[in-house]
């Protein structure tokens, strides 16, 4: 893949757009360490994260010629995850699964043990808004558009997840 | 955001820093799975292109937030090709005294509405932000928590004659719904999976399901219940649904089913009703259903296409004459309030759409209170705008409108009595000092303190006390007739009382200093409020867990911390910030609260207390529960505790909490 590292985003965009996944491959490289983090923090189990990202990237690929704004890439599939990780929440396989404390065990768990504990006991709307920020960078407003909220609820909703978090995160 | 919250921000990124993304995410991998092989790769690309026809259609919505100047630091080189007219964001602040005080304006008709959002738009533009949205893909559930927890209260007590626990709610006689609710003979629980609710017939604690009601929406949208109401042998289930649209977009509709449970194993549909946008709450008042959603209208539409960005309800667009326009040059999306009767449920009685940022809603006994708040111009400190709709018998009347410096916690820093509103608000201001130090840069130094406002029934300022609790901001409050108490923190948490007898002339007549703070307050009895929060270290800052408080409020000039309990290695617990999760009855001496325990991992477990005035509070139950989804209630009906944590119910002989049952379904 070394020939497109002189590239700039938007030509790597404009490449991947047109079927080549050597660039798209370049484009990923780029954002997959916090689309991992972020996909670990929100999902209660490692597998799931992993499965989460790797769906997000196939249907990423798959609709690439539907990025209109080539230097949005990041926010878009950032966007994309965000989806994916929703529709697991909501299957019926995901419900029965045990809790991240039981999975601790997990070998490339290698998430600080008190940032686990402090995730675990946010709902999964506050995990994604927290991650988001974290591992996204996106401010309120942005997210609120990724999640279909409005500023104001992002915003109240961080502060009491991060309320929340810093009683374990002393 | 504050230092604190940036702290806390970069230490869970420092948390992550060290996490090994597997082997099957490297990117040379990545690399392998996406690379078609030579001789199918026209099956390849037959497989994605049919993946995208099902899955997801990607388009631009222009997204419009912050209309007047955010801080400096947004860079507007990023943008610089969506610059179109700073000047008209400019002038939008002096339109704004016009607008924001007095009656509420109402639109002329939808061109208004379309030109107004055009403007807006366009002015955002610098900026506002294009963001792509994978708008057709079905398989992305609509929120499942766009339920405001902040915005309601509690009746002191639940219903102590009719033998059963109620919904803890934030006013008494309007009712909230929930995930778990109780008719005296059975228990309605939403399952996890938030597609169905079970019933649980109950006899002397012994439980079995009876029924299963499943929601479903129109042909193939997605739904998602989020509460539930259980009022006259009705289930009325509110539900967020999502629509893929011809054009490939997703739109968010709200849905109310109700459902006829008088033979509980065999529940009838009676009636739907849809409003546009995604659900943020509702009540259910005198055999009337309140429904409020947010709808995010279009601005990349035509004007003749309305129902782009003129939100519907049960299919009809919202008239011009019930929908009020922005008091802030920057709503760019409608709070949506429709009414409909639980003994008609398949039509609706009323319906307003209000221009807003989103934000609170209060509920009295006859008004409706819409407070949202505007970050956007830091420099003259957050202002909050409160719209008053009153509410009867399923009609809807806009009232009257204002503007209070300051923000608001949750709703129960803002009550109503006598026709006045009272409001304990947070307030920042910015006060610039361009000093010699600052290098030619003007220092912003932010000053936070505390007012108390009395509003009269226009919203006019009757009285007001300010710059109370200097550096700290308000935790908790609850008001009581006339007498009003709240809870201010940095350090150490002052109690304060106020005198609100003469709504011009409110005065404080109390103060109290004790470490930690409360976060919710419950009037326990004759002259007693509890208090849930934490226990703070007044030296060290530390927190040191999950505390309650028995206050003595007997005298309000003099009111004492009678006792304390800090629950032994507490982290955390729900009743914090969502008051349903709490179980709290002076008559049956009985406070139940979740609580997350643990120094180095955290367990989830169901606390009852009981409290004397000699010993204090006395634990009787600690119930350890496993994580699920959703937060634990606890309810009972007679003389038995039910704890429900997801699809599990565990029951009790509350005489001395020995086990009597269990269920799973």
């Amino acid at each position: 893949m070394e020939e497109y590292g002189q590239c700039s985003i938007e030509e790597l965009a404009v490449l991947a757009k047109k079927g080549d996944a050597d660039a798209f491959s370049k484009l990923y490289e780029m954002v997959y360490r916090d689309l991992y983090r972020f996909a670990l923090c929100t999902m209660k189990h490692p597998q799931d994260a992993e499965d989460a990202v790797s769906e997000a990237v196939v249907k990423a690929y798959g609709n690439i010629r539907k990025l209109r704004k080539t230097e949005a890439f990041r926010s878009w599939i950032f966007q994309i995850l965000v989806n994916v990780c929703k529709k697991k929440w909501s299957s019926r396989e995901y419900e029965d699964q045990p809790i991240l404390e039981e999975m601790s065990e997990e070998k490339d768990y290698a998430l600080a043990q008190d940032v686990r504990n402090a995730f675990s006991i946010l709902s999964e709307e506050e995990r994604m808004i927290v991650s988001l920020s974290v591992f996204g960078g996106y401010k309120s407003a942005e997210i609120g558009e990724m999640l279909h909220l409005n500023a104001n609820t992002v915003r109240s909703k961080q502060s009491r997840a991060l309320e929340k978090m810093s009683l374990i995160l002393k | 955001m504050g230092e604190q919250e940036k702290e806390l921000l970069d230490k869970i990124r420092a948390g992550a820093d060290h996490v090994d993304v597997p082997e099957g995410l490297e990117p040379e991998n990545i690399r392998k799975k996406l690379t078609p092989k030579k001789q199918r790769k026209w099956r390849s690309v037959y497989y994605y292109g049919a993946a995208c026809a099902c899955c997801l259609v990607l388009v631009g919505i222009l997204s419009v937030y912050g209309m007047k100047k955010p801080g400096s630091s947004e860079s507007s080189a990023d943008h610089a090709g969506e610059i179109s007219s700073q000047a008209q964001a400019k002038t939008a602040p002096e339109d704004q005294e016009d607008t924001s005080k007095g009656a509420i304006p109402a639109a002329g008709d939808y061109n208004q509405i379309y030109k107004y959002l055009k403007n807006a738009s366009e002015s955002a533009g610098a900026y506002g932000r294009v963001v792509y949205e994978e708008a057709a893909s079905m398989e992305s559930k609509s929120d499942e928590a766009a339920v405001q927890n902040t915005d309601s209260q509690a009746a002191a007590g639940t219903e102590a004659d009719s033998g059963y626990s109620d919904t803890n709610v934030r006013q008494e006689g309007v009712d909230e719904g929930d995930i778990v609710k109780t008719d005296g003979k059975y228990l309605y629980v939403l399952r996890e999976s938030r597609s169905r609710i079970s019933i649980i017939e109950q006899k002397d604690g012994k439980m079995n399901v009876v029924s299963e009601i499943a929601v479903e929406a129109d042909g193939d949208d997605q739904i998602t219940a989020e509460e539930f109401y259980v009022k006259d042998q009705k289930l009325i289930v509110i539900s967020n649904a999502m629509r893929e649209q011809k054009d490939g977009r997703v739109t968010s509709y709200t849905q109310a089913d109700t459902y006829d449970v008088s033979e509980a194993d065999q529940a009838k549909h009676l009636g739907t009703v849809t409003a546009d946008g995604n659900y943020s709450s509702s009540r259910l008042v005198d055999g009337y259903v309140y429904l409020f959603s947010t709808f995010y209208p279009r601005t990349d539409c035509s004007e003749d296409d309305a129902q782009g960005y003129v939100p519907a309800v049960n299919g009809g667009l919202i008239e011009p004459r019930d929908i009020y326009m922005p008091a802030w040059p920057s709503g760019n999306m409608y709070t949506l309030a429709a009414a409909f009767s639980v003994a008609e449920p398949g039509s609706v009685t009323d319906s307003k759409a209000v221009f807003s940022q989103g934000g609170l809603s209060y509920v009295s006994n006859g008004n409706i209170y819409l407070c949202d708040t505007n970050y956007s111009s830091p420099e003259d400190g957050e202002q909050t705008q409160i719209r008053k709709i009153a509410y009867k018998d399923g009609k809807l009347t806009p009232k009257a409108q204002n503007v209070i410096q300051g923000t608001i916690k949750d709703s129960f820093c803002i009550d109503e009595y006598k026709g006045y509103v009272r409001i304990a608000a947070t307030v920042n201001k910015v006060i610039t000092d361009e000093g010699l130090f600052s290098g030619g840069n003007a220092a912003a130094k932010r000053v936070t303190s505390n007012t108390l406002y009395v509003l009269n029934e226009k919203l006019e300022e009757a009285g007001k006390i300010s710059d109370l609790a200097k550096n700290e901001s308000v935790k908790s409050a609850r008001f009581f007739g006339n007498t009003g108490y709240f809870v201010t923190f940095r350090e150490i948490d002052p109690l304060f009382s106020v005198d609100l007898t003469d709504p011009k002339n409110p005065k404080i007549i109390g103060e109290l200093k004790i470490p930690g703070f409360s976060q919710y307050l419950h009037f326990f009895g004759d002259g007693q409020l509890l208090g849930i929060g934490e226990e703070v270290n007044a030296l060290t800052g530390e927190r040191e867990g999950i505390k309650l408080s028995m206050f003595d409020i007997s005298d309000p000039s003099n009111v004492k911390e009678e006792n304390k309990y800090i629950i032994p290695d507490s982290n955390y617990s729900e009743a914090l910030s969502d008051y349903k999760t709490v179980l709290i009855d002076s008559d049956k001496n009985l406070i139940g609260l979740s609580v997350h325990t643990g120094k180095y991992s955290s367990t989830l477990q169901y606390m009852i207390f009981s409290y004397d005035s000699e010993k204090g509070f006395i634990s009787n139950m600690e119930l350890e529960l496993g994580n699920t989804q959703m937060s634990p209630r606890g309810l009972y009906i007679g003389d038995i505790l039910y704890v429900v944590n997801g699809n599990t119910i565990q029951s009790f002989q509350m005489k001395d909490y020995k086990k009597i049952d269990d269920i799973v379904f």
